[in-house]
């Protein structure tokens, strides 16, 4: 029976003003976006536990970056087809690996390449490679063979396990060299079409190659098929060097690339290579791959924000794809266009919006009250306590307050989703909680303190 | 039987300077089934101490028993379950509910005493009958007449079966036929055993109750 009561009253008193209270969950929509907005703007978000879990690199935070593939793969390919693409999308790489506000590395630990079996069967005996066979994903180790064709030759290649970083990456995890060197700023700098892709090779091959042997290497991309390179061993990795299980398919933290041919990305490729298909090929397979398996993490006294809106300058200035940065919020996303004038003009109405909303709540809890005062001195005088008149106010009040938070959600959900960053949002609920209890305390205090008597005699 | 007393109450209002002293010592005793007429001169604290015997208003000084036993005027509780289940309030403006129907003003007090819908239901339109105004149950308080209200008002005071109607001047808005047609009523009310105390400036409506007690200055004067 009493929560018949809570439900009359409040349905009489919801209906009773029904504009004004139309008006503050309009008010109360308009509040809550901005809200959730700037506060994800400003709220740092999380870094990416699976490089941050490895000791190496767990003095800094790392925010995941993507290339941001509004566009298709197709199209980034083009970019570098068309006149200048190539060195757009160089340059725009180079500048955000050389930036003095983050490091950027990249990690790519799943993608195998493919060699020629004639030289494989050579150096190790026809079969006796099994273990470099990139069979993890494979049904069978035949699939792990294929028929290709470099520059209208045609022979069998086999796909072995290989696994790319930069030259940043490189550097930041030092693995130890047992022979020759590792990736250097010469040797993964390209000058001419002679320049070869340097490689460093696994334990396994120690012994079989040697530094400064030459062939052709297939490295997959993403949108290319023709992606072969002239490849020479620069070194040797020791035994038991490792990198992050980043990137890739791989479900391990850490990856042992005793197996494996580590290649570069993201190379310094200082000509413009002849045709179309090779620009786009060292497009897609250095640039695109490269800051698609890629991380940040901040110098000193740089914001993440900062670190976002400047890739996005550089991506504006260079006219290629934006980056993604995954970890990001909706709020730095909706925002990154904008300047920082304009981003603290918004702070400041954001925050000047959020007071007068909750001046108007206070002030239309206090007029409700006011004009409910003889109601609730007749709902005293015959029987009621005070239970039964706050608890239709502060359920009128959730009432209101409930489908602004589901209009938000829905709004904000798809964003939400991207980021994995409900955060903000949980944030904004649990303030609206407090004001909520903030007004209950306050309302139910108000009303204790009035004698029904007093009530009584105020006439209509 | 005394139904309630109070004794030697003193209540007043507002700050020092500007205090109002609108009780100092009155008492009342009514018995059970008893009509008393209050009455006194405009500020002589009829009012409040109405409002104190309907347990509205706390006193400062005195005491009140109800049927015998001390009301603990500090628990707010008991002040409520007081309200709810013994008195029947009925004032001037009637203190009608302008948004909902009568039904569901006269309906209010056995909501707050969680009695089955039905028995609401049976009870609301049985009271109304009494007072002739069933054919009025679906409408709004402004769509009656003034005496229509006031009985509006009773049916709300009578339908909780209260054993006291407190009454603050409930002919004061009436014209003198209305008046004649509430007094009637209460009179029956009276017969069927629920004591009554009526505040009122009437002679007519004093001259109806079995006693009047007089108010000056907030004490007890001789009649
Ligand atoms: N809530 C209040 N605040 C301040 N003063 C009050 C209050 N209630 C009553 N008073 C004062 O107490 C005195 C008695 O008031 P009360 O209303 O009891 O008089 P009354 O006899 O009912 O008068 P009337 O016949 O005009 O209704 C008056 O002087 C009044 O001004
Ligand atoms: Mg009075």
């Amino acid at each position: 029976m009493r929560i018949g009561i809570i439900i009359k009253e409040t349905g009489r008193s919801l209906s009773r003003y029904i504009y004004v209270n139309l008006l503050l969950m309009v008010q109360f929509i308009i509040c809550l976006f901005l809200l959730i907005t700037m506060l994800t703007f400003y709220i740092e978000i999380g870094d990416n536990e699976s490089l941050t879990q490895i000791e190496k690199f767990d003095t800094e935070k790392w925010y995941t970056v993507r290339v941001d593939f509004d566009m298709s793969m197709s199209n980034v390919t083009e970019i570098a087809r068309e006149g200048d693409g190539f060195v757009r999308a160089r340059d725009f790489y180079r500048e955000i690996t050389r930036n003095e506000l983050f490091r950027q590395i990249s990690f790519r630990a799943g993608q195998g390449v493919y060699l020629d079996v004639a030289l494989l069967d050579g150096r190790f005996g026809k079969g006796q490679y099994d273990d470099l066979l990139n069979s993890d994903g494979a049904s069978s180790k035949e699939a792990c063979y294929a028929e290709l064709e470099d520059n209208g030759k045609a022979f069998t290649g086999a796909y072995l396990r290989s696994a790319q970083m930069n030259l940043a990456a490189f550097e930041l995890l030092s693995p130890k060299i047992a022979e020759g060197e590792g990736f250097t700023g010469e040797n993964t700098t390209l000058v001419s079409e002679e320049s070869p892709m340097p490689v460093l090779l696994g334990h396994s091959y120690q012994g079989v190659f040697q530094v400064g042997d030459t062939f052709r290497l297939l490295l997959p991309v993403m949108a290319t098929a023709e992606a072969f390179y002239n490849a020479k061993v620069v070194g040797f990795l020791e035994e038991d060097s490792w990198m992050p299980a980043y990137g890739g398919g791989v479900a391990e933290e850490i990856l042992f690339l005793d197996d494996y041919i580590l290649c570069p990305v993201g190379m310094d490729i200082q000509y413009v290579p002849e045709g179309q298909e090779e620009r786009a090929k060292i497009v897609s397979g250095q640039y695109t791959d490269s800051l698609f398996y890629s991380c940040i993490s901040l110098y000193p006294g740089v914001s993440y924000s900062q670190a976002i809106i400047r890739a996005h300058e550089l991506s504006e200035q260079y006219d290629v794809y934006d980056l993604l940065f995954t970890s990001t919020s909706f709020g730095m996303e909706l925002l990154k266009n904008e300047t920082e004038t304009t981003i603290a003009m918004i702070t400041v109405l954001t925050g000047a919006m959020v007071c007068f909303t909750i001046f108007c709540l206070v002030s239309a809890s206090l007029n409700k009250i006011q004009k409910n005062l003889r109601t609730y001195a007749v709902y005293l005088v015959n029987g009621s306590g005070l239970y039964p008149i706050i608890m239709p106010f502060l359920l009128e009040m959730f009432l209101l307050l409930l489908p602004c938070m589901g209009i938000n959600f829905l709004l904000l959900r798809k964003k939400m989703y991207l980021s994995q960053n409900y955060m903000p949002f949980g944030a904004v609920i649990f303030m609206a909680v407090l004001i909520f209890c903030a007004m209950a305390v306050f309302i139910t205090v108000k009303l204790k303190g009035m004698e029904t008597e007093e009530l009584m005699r105020r006439k209509e | 039987m005394t139904l309630l007393e109070v004794r030697d109450v003193h209540k007043s209002f507002g700050k020092k300077d500007v205090r109002v002293h609108a009780l100092q010592g009155a008492s009342v005793a009514v018995e059970e089934g008893e009509m008393v007429a209050v009455m006194g001169k405009s500020g002589s604290g009829k009012s409040t101490l109405l409002n104190i015997l309907g347990g509205l208003t706390k006193m400062e000084e005195g005491e009140y028993l109800y049927r015998g036993k001390r009301l603990n005027l500090e628990n707010g509780r008991e002040l409520i379950r007081h309200r709810r289940y013994e008195i029947g309030f009925i004032v001037q403006y009637f203190a009608l509910i302008e948004d909902i129907t009568v039904f569901d003003n006269v309906a209010l007090p056995l909501r707050y005493q969680r009695i089955p819908k039905r028995e609401i239901r049976e009870r609301v339109m049985s009271a109304l009958k009494e007072l002739g105004i069933e054919e009025k149950e679906k409408a709004y308080p402004n769509e009656l007449s003034g005496g229509q209200q006031q009985r509006v008002a009773i049916a709300r005071a009578v339908v909780k079966r209260p054993s006291l109607i407190l009454a603050d001047e409930p002919t004061g808005a009436l014209d003198e036929g209305t008046e004649a047609e509430v007094l009637s009523i209460f009179k029956k009310l009276n017969d069927s055993g629920i004591a009554m105390v009526i505040v009122t400036h009437d002679s007519k409506v004093a001259d109806a109750c079995k006693r009047t007690i007089l108010l000056k200055d907030g004490k007890n004067a001789s009649v």
